[in-house]
């Protein structure tokens, strides 16, 4: 018995190190393949975060495929990094000065540290391509002191308010409020028939912060005032944007959120609008699938923007919405790979790839003809976001101030803190990042 | 001793390949983050040396002493619940009870099962509305018992507590029951003879020949609880308001999500050596009551 | 031995059944809901499933990329962990039974190695790995595995080998035989049921190793299970029953791997000892 596991022992201890140089050897070979590029081909290498199984993701796969079917001579090969660690990976390499060749990076206050560390190659002699499609608003965001670093696949509404039809009507409401009165007073009617009005999961803090707070700042403020604040025009502590963090504080007074709006994720909270278990949920365009379209009591539910406040500066028609999954190129490649690289974005990022997607149900930044058979839920959602475009907090305010504001807004649920503590909070990380700068 | 010339080339030799591995992988690291620590750096780009004002910053931080706090409860907490239990479990499964094979399996389990399976079942635990616990308490009549477990500040970290308790107890058991496995069976008959039998004879005789392990086991679940990360962030991200944040979330928090990769790199050093000082008192302590 | 009495092993058996329900609800929970679709998951979460959804373990280990993370996973778990377990068992030998002059400080830097937390050394680990042109390679993932899971075994096989009487050699030196000698027949078998334990945890946390699997590797083909496993939930959109179905499957091997080595865990003295 002995002699046996001993002699186990010395057997695989040999066959691990036969295996691991063995290993080595393979790998380091698969290294070089995709290192440098041989003969004719030339071989990119592209970090993505599109590991789910969503209608958006399986298109952008099958668009890859295409490329390399219709460009033999270019082998894209691909990192797919499940997304909630993209972020991660994407610091860690570029702490490293190791990014892939092309990149899925994220607008403003995200992108601006790749930018400050030149990782990223401007685009700005490729942008004829995209003249035609996609409007100044959706490139902005990838702008930084006049030069393009990125074009955006992808338009996301952070604010859309699904709600449950039945449970409205239940206390005479057929149609959402479009007041601010009115939706306080629908509230506080949900809440006395026992009916949690607003399923929230904020555990990983951004919900109240970018599918609440971007609209309600937006109606208060308007929509100029967040880039105000980057310049140092205006703060957090203007009266405009306290009345915007109170009307958070009035929601957790009213309990209007579940119990358990800090320990469950977003994902949860789309469950439970669709268990029948609250009556509203404020969250993006994206999860329409979940709700309605796969749904099949999709009809169940309707969509709608938060109402107008009084004396607020902003327009209530306006969807807070930002652009998605840019695609940008490395700074540091050869000529060859350059020009492969730049091929492959014009060719991923085109008109065929927007119609795949809308066609497909997701809103896209370009100006597009929707198809005839889109899924009515999808009209719906253009028209109503069609109507001018709020800016996310999160994607203009850096986010070591994001995360002091996220952190004082959960506190406000929780019956800590004052809104007027929260603006002051997080204007003054904000002071220490302009100071930074 | 005869061969101890030998002895010292053994020595060598024994040692020098585990070091080599060991201080290239896992040490160079530490050094590095001090490094870091010491910079004012947003982990891509340029860095300027700032001294230690890194740590200044954090000693005057709150947020960091609210999850140092924490941190001490969770070490605390995990002491007095995981090793008494993983004694309990390795004591009685020692024993020849029926069914002990299948015991110490599903005591294990919890071990292994992935910290996203832990965070939706204790999630579903601890839910105010239809979450086991409250359910629970309501069907034993209970009702004024009933808690916003995970939610509220006052129950949360106990909360996070009992799940990390539940999560690594089969750890201890399987360490505590490999040690007792080797008390020889003759140290067993003479207590016997003796007329050493149940408890008197497990802390009298059983609980001192397997001292060391409990040592080690001790050390272990001090160096653990300072290192937990994944439970807490799947069960709160650290929430409600910083409530459960723990050092290791502070840590990341700041480099990975706040690019203050200098700050996040002097709270990692800090998470050193707070678990080095509270190991070394642990030890003093052990040494002292042999 | 003496056979307890009945109350005794009443009360043993109702702590033992309360404390193996508690650990099994949950798997059993996962394995229910592995068979719902996504739509009869999130609507009713405890109930029992209305159909059996086969499709979810076939789609499972598709989107997991399961027919190329397992070999990986597979590979890369047992040769660190053969490689750590054998350095690191002989280390412990030395640190344990030999007196000399680095002796506490050596013990001391490697426990040192248990107390780091892991995030804070992915940059630094990634540029080292980066100097040793090892990125995205096996070795990229066997060295940090083997390195920093050595503070352990060493740490665990030390304590359990000081723990042994002081004479435990002294036969050996007698009959003549080297060091070595008395390392591989004499204190190795003694230590099995803590071999056994190392082994079974160096085993879990390799399996389950994540973040420096995240950023080290870039290859598809090199990948491991655990960054298949998180395929399935993105920001703001979830797949529960796919992921509990690949779940389940990744599940079946740690548990086989743990069933084949409890036995060693309980034949330790007993068995050492006739033979020693």
């Amino acid at each position: 018995m002995n002699h046996f596991t001993k002699r186990t022992l010395l057997v695989s201890l040999t066959a691990a190190l036969a295996l691991s140089t063995a290993a080595c050897g393979k790998s380091s070979d698969n290294n070089a393949d995709g290192g440098s590029s041989s003969g004719d081909t030339v071989t990119l290498t592209m970090m993505h975060p599109w590991t789910t199984p969503n209608i958006d993701n399986d298109v952008y796969k099958a668009r890859i495929e295409q490329f390399q079917k219709d460009h033999p001579n270019i082998v894209i090969k691909t990192d797919e990094v499940p997304s909630a660690q993209y972020k991660t990976k994407l610091r860690t390499l570029a702490a490293a000065n190791n990014l892939a060749d092309i990149n899925v990076v994220w607008p403003g206050a995200d992108l601006a540290p790749l930018v400050d560390g030149k990782l990223l190659e401007p685009i700005n002699e490729l942008m004829d391509t995209w003249k035609d499609i996609l409007p100044e608003s959706a490139l902005t965001p990838f702008n930084v002191d006049g030069q393009q670093y990125a074009i955006p696949t992808k338009q996301t509404f952070v604010d859309i308010i699904y709600y449950n039809k039945d449970m409205l009507s239940s206390v005479g409401y057929d149609a959402f409020p479009k007041t601010y009165s009115d939706f306080i007073d629908l509230v506080k009617k949900l809440k006395a028939s026992n009916i949690t009005p607003i399923s929230l999961g904020n555990k990983e803090q951004w919900p109240l912060q970018s599918s609440m707070l971007s609209a309600i700042g937006d109606r208060f403020t308007g929509s100029d005032f967040l880039q105000k604040v980057l310049t140092g025009e205006a703060k957090f502590t203007d009266p405009e944007f306290v009345s915007a963090i109170s009307v958070i504080d009035e929601l957790s007074k009213l309990k209007a959120f579940n119990t358990d709006a800090n320990n469950m994720d977003s994902v949860q909270s789309q469950d439970y609008l669709i268990q029948g278990k609250a009556a509203m949920l404020f969250t993006s365009s994206t999860v329409d699938a979940r709700v309605r379209i796969n749904n099949e009591d999709g009809d169940k539910f309707g969509i709608a923007l938060f109402p107008s406040v009084d004396g607020g500066k902003g327009d209530p028609a306006k969807s807070a919405g930002v652009v998605q999954y840019g695609i940008a190129i490395n700074s540091k490649l050869d000529e060859r790979k350059q020009a492969a690289a730049e091929e492959f974005m014009k060719y991923f990022v085109s008109e065929d790839l927007y119609k795949d997607l809308i066609s497909n149900g997701v809103v896209v930044p370009a100006k597009v003809d929707v198809p005839e058979d889109a899924s009515p839920y999808l009209k719906e959602m253009l028209d109503l976001t069609g109507k001018g475009t709020a800016p996310v907090f999160d994607s203009i305010i850096p986010t070591q101030v994001v995360s002091v504001i996220q952190n004082g807004l959960q506190a406000l649920t929780i019956g800590r803190g004052t809104p007027q503590e929260v603006a002051q909070d997080t204007q003054a990380a904000m002071d220490d990042y302009l100071k930074k700068k | 001793m005869h061969t101890l010339k030998r002895s010292k080339l053994a020595i060598f030799i024994g040692l020098f390949p585990a070091l080599v591995i060991y201080l290239g992988i896992a040490i160079v690291p530490i050094g590095i983050s001090f490094y870091y620590s010491l910079m004012d750096w947003n982990g891509i780009g340029s860095k300027s040396f700032v001294g230690f004002d890194n740590y200044v910053r954090m000693f005057q931080d709150d947020t960091f002493w609210l999850s140092v706090k924490n941190n001490l409860l969770i070490m605390v907490t995990g002491l007095i619940g995981q090793l008494p239990l993983g004694l309990v479990m390795a004591l009685l499964l020692n024993k020849a009870l029926k069914g002990s094979g299948f015991f110490r399996t599903v005591g294990f389990m919890p071990v292994v099962i992935s910290s996203v399976m832990v965070s939706l079942i204790w999630g579903m635990m601890y839910n105010t509305e239809y979450g086991m616990l409250n359910n629970l308490l309501k069907f034993v009549g209970l009702e004024s018992w009933q808690q916003n477990w995970l939610g509220d500040p006052k129950w949360s970290i106990l909360s996070i507590s009992a799940a990390y308790i539940w999560q690594n107890v089969g750890l201890y058991m399987v360490m505590l029951l490999a040690a007792l496995q080797n008390i020889s069976e003759e140290v067993n008959e003479a207590a016997e003879l003796d007329g050493a039998t149940g408890l008197r004879r497990t802390w009298f005789i059983t609980l001192p020949m397997i001292r060391t392990t409990l040592m080690v086991t001790i050390v272990y679940s001090i160096s653990n609880s300072f290192r937990v990360f994944d439970l807490i962030q799947v069960l709160t991200g650290g929430g409600p308001a910083h409530q459960t944040e723990v050092m290791t979330i502070h840590m990341y928090n700041s480099a990975f999500v706040n690019l203050d990769y200098g700050y996040g790199s002097a709270v990692s050093i800090m998470i050193l050596l707070f678990s080095l000082v509270v190991i070394t008192i642990a030890n003093r302590l052990g040494k002292e009551k042999a | 031995m003496k056979q307890k009495s009945p109350v005794f092993k009443l009360f043993a058996y109702i702590f033992l059944g309360l404390f193996a329900l508690m650990n099994l609800v949950p798997i059993f929970w996962m394995i229910i809901n592995s068979f719902k679709s996504e739509q009869e998951y999130a609507a009713h979460p405890f109930a029992m499933p209305t159909g059996i959804h086969l499709s979810n373990y076939t789609k499972a280990w598709d989107i997991a990329n399961m027919d190329t993370y397992f070999i990986n996973s597979f590979l890369i778990t047992f040769i660190s962990l053969i490689v750590t377990v054998f350095l690191g068992s002989l280390a412990a030998f030395f640190l344990s039974r030999f007196e000399f002059k680095l002796r506490g400080f050596t013990y001391a830097l490697f426990l040192l190695g248990m107390l780091v937390p892991i995030h804070a050394t992915l940059i630094p680990i990634f540029l080292i790995m980066q100097k040793l042109s090892l990125i995205d390679t096996y070795m990229s993932l066997i060295l940090p595995y083997t390195a920093f899971h050595l503070s352990l075994t060493v740490f665990i096989l030390e304590g359990f080998m000081r723990g042994f009487p002081k004479d435990m050699e002294e036969s050996g030196i007698m009959d003549g035989a080297g060091i070595f000698r008395i390392f591989w027949s004499i204190i190795l078998p003694l230590t099995r049921p803590a071999m056994a334990t190392v082994v079974i945890l160096n085993f879990i946390y390799n399996w389950n190793e994540y973040l420096f699997a995240l950023v080290l590797v870039t290859s598809n083909n090199l990948k491991t299970l655990p960054l298949g496993l998180s395929n399935f939930v993105g920001l703001e959109t979830a797949n529960y029953t796919l992921q509990m179905a690949a779940l389940t499957i990744a599940f079946i091997p740690i548990i086989i791997f743990y069933l084949l080595l409890q036995k060693q865990l309980v034949t330790g003295m007993t068995a050492g000892a006739v033979k020693g």
